[in-house]
């Protein structure tokens, strides 16, 4: 098994053992590569700085041109797509993941960045235009455009059962959407990035005033519920939160450690992140930036990315297996 | 109608306007004198098209006056034409998109008395984009004649004038429509993804902010439903080929477009703006430089920013990049979003 981590100021992705961290390799794929998706042992690379992603198979790279700027996140379809905003532009390209070939363009809202899939529709939000585009890949189609705000700046999505989270960076605010509505948003901690779904729960860490909100999936966005949402004054500057285990943990970018989003107790609604009887936080060699979990969830793989590093962490052990540096800002590893 | 001024020149009108003594100071140290602005219009060099008032055969060529009709009335080169500029803009939808309208270009011609093997200079008050769009009119409908602009516009005219306006003879305009000099929506969407790489060069003529996009920037286009550039395309503001009235210096303008931008003298380019006036300009530039093939997108962004929703995904919309090569003015409209996945 190997790590591959996309390094967005060197142009390659690191493959590292996965078992040591010895480097097995690098591969030379283009400008700016920030993201992964393996689909079938295809390695597919967002290289946000070209008008293509590029594709490691086989020993070889590929290139698939989507004609548009910014290549920057993945989603992959039952059908067998895989799907890539083009962030410099106003784009979500659809690219036959067997054929490695462009299938269809689809214009959705300027400056697309993150994408989901949910009953087989995409959900693309617009860091420029306020909006989710709901987009059916199969078609080339556009199903619905919901409008989020006109000066909401729409980072990260995320697809669950009952509907797709859409963070609001600017305004700081979590929306749940479906294809045929907007169903509400409710406050989440300052400068947010990503949300990510954590049992029944979804995660929102807030990078401008040290946050994590938790928001029930139970309830409607919006609703307000005994302890819902929860916010967690966590420290630091939370980069995003990795679960393993089913347990949320969270990253930090200033501070040297991976530490348990921990329960109550909780005072006027907030909750402290101490650690908690059976988890403890992790001391690491540098701050983290971004992770993945292994599949079996034994150990996530942190990247440093201010540090040029990447580490091998096992969360239940409370230690760093290994730790691998690696060319310039190392963006998120991926299992392969 | 007032009669041209047979005994009128430029100098004359001048000394009138300024004191007898503007008329007399011709040599003196320190002062300059019509006689000079017209010599320093002089082009040197291989250079297409723009050519200084001493540079024109006065008796073989027709002039064309690019100016608004309230200039040309209180004056004009003497036996000058008014351009109708509007209808020299006039354009047709084909199933490609927006294409000149020939017919409607040739029709303007004829009616300001320009025959095809006329020898034409093309003036204005200054060598802008008024000026271009006749030249590119002319050369797009396959003149035979010559065709010149008139460097420094017409504050380079030493020679005899006339005022207010009359009417000239029309002709049947028979045009040989040259349709490498454009290119189309759907020449345009067929090549995305390949401008300025390995494809045909691409240069985007409007201010910086109205390329990029920049939210609540004055620059933007209200009518264009969407804000940004042609994926690809490089940004050389046109109103940088200009040094006041003149043409900028030769050696700075290929320096830019040939160097600093990277377009190839050998291949394709494609020059856009807005509407189809603008562009002009810049594709006169490249073609008085000695760029082989430079063609106008005739439909503009206006039109590309326009196309239905559902076809949006043929025509993307880019707002990043870091090819702005011409950068006066500031981007306004505040935060530009950014453009990375740190966030």
């Amino acid at each position: 098994m190997l790590v591959a981590v996309p390094c967005s100021d060197d142009d390659c992705v690191l493959l590292l053992d996965a078992a040591d961290g010895t480097e097995r390799g690098r591969v030379a794929v283009g400008d700016h590569p920030v993201h992964l998706a393996v689909v079938d042992s295809r390695v597919f690379v967002a290289t946000m700085g070209d008008r293509a992603v590029s594709v490691v198979a086989d020993g070889a790279v590929r290139r698939v041109e989507t004609g548009v700027l910014g290549p920057s996140h993945f989603a992959t379809t039952d059908a067998g797509d895989v799907l890539v905003p083009c962030t410099g532009g106003d784009a979500l390209a659809v690219v036959d993941a067997e054929r490695l070939t462009l299938r269809a363009r689809v214009g959705v809202g300027a400056e697309p960045h993150d994408v989901a899939v949910r009953d087989g529709l995409a959900y693309v939000g617009s860091r420029a235009d306020g909006v989710v585009t709901v987009v059916d890949p199969t078609t080339g189609t556009v199903e619905a455009t919901h409008d989020l705000g006109s000066d909401a700046r729409i980072q990260g999505v995320e697809a669950t059962d009952e509907g797709v989270y859409a963070v609001d960076q600017r305004n700081a605010r979590l929306f749940r959407v479906t294809a045929g509505s907007v169903e509400g948003s409710v406050p989440v901690g300052a400068n947010p990035y990503d949300a990510v779904v954590a049992d029944a729960r979804v995660l929102v860490a807030g990078r401008g005033d040290a946050t994590v909100t938790a928001v029930s999936r139970r309830r409607a966005v919006g609703a307000v519920g005994d302890g819902d949402p929860r916010v967690y004054d966590v420290g630091g500057r939370p980069s995003g939160v990795v679960v393993a285990n089913g347990d949320a943990w969270v990253l930090d970018r200033e501070r040297s450690h991976v530490a348990p989003l921990a329960d109550p107790p909780a005072t006027d609604g907030r909750a402290g992140a101490g650690a908690s009887p059976t988890r403890r936080r992790v001391e690491l060699p540098h701050p983290t930036f971004a992770a993945e979990t292994a599949p079996d969830d034994a150990v996530v793989y942190v990247s440093h990315y201010d540090d040029a590093a990447v580490s091998a962490v096992d969360l239940e052990a409370g230690r760093v297996v290994w730790t691998a540096e690696t060319p310039a800002h190392p963006f998120e590893p991926a299992v392969v | 109608m007032t009669e041209e001024g047979p005994d009128l020149t430029r100098r004359s009108l001048l000394a009138a306007a300024a004191g007898a003594g503007v008329a007399g100071t011709a040599g003196c140290s320190g002062v300059t004198t019509p006689s000079d602005v017209a010599a320093a219009a002089s082009i040197e060099g291989n250079v297409g098209y723009v050519r200084g008032p001493a540079q024109i055969d006065l008796q073989e060529s027709t002039f064309v006056d690019a100016r608004p009709m309230a200039q040309y009335r209180a004056e004009h080169v003497y036996g000058a034409r008014h351009a109708p500029i509007g209808a020299l803009e006039t354009q047709q939808t084909s199933g490609d998109g927006v294409v000149p309208d020939t017919e409607g270009l040739a029709s303007a011609l004829g009616s300001i008395g320009i025959a095809p093997d006329d020898d034409v200079v093309v003036y204005g008050s200054s060598v802008g984009s008024r000026v271009s769009r006749v030249v590119f009119a002319l050369e797009y409908l396959g003149h035979e004649g010559e065709i010149a602009a008139l460097n420094g516009g017409y504050d380079a005219w030493s020679g005899r004038v006339g005022v207010g306006s009359r009417s000239h003879a029309s002709v049947d305009y028979d045009p040989a429509p040259r349709h490498d000099c454009v290119v189309s929506r759907e020449w345009l969407a067929d090549r995305v993804g390949r401008f300025n790489g390995d494809g045909p060069g691409l240069v985007d003529v409007r201010p910086p902010e109205a390329y990029l996009g920049a939210r609540r920037a004055d620059a933007l286009v209200a009518s264009n439903a969407r804000h940004g550039h042609l994926p690809g395309a490089i940004n050389v503001r046109w109103t940088g080929n200009v040094d006041g009235r003149a043409i900028a210096a030769p050696a700075t303008l290929a320096e830019l477009y040939f160097s600093r931008a990277g377009l190839r003298q050998s291949g394709t380019v494609v020059v856009y703006g807005q509407g189809n006036v603008d562009p002009t300009n810049t594709w006169l530039v490249l073609r008085a430089l000695g760029a082989d093939d430079v063609r106008l997108y005739e439909g503009g962004f206006g039109e590309w920013a326009t196309v239905d929703a559902d076809r949006r995904g043929r025509f993307p919309v880019e707002t990043k990049t870091s090819t702005v090569i011409e950068t006066s003015g500031s981007i306004g409209g505040g935060d530009d979003g950014g453009f990375s996945c740190t966030g």
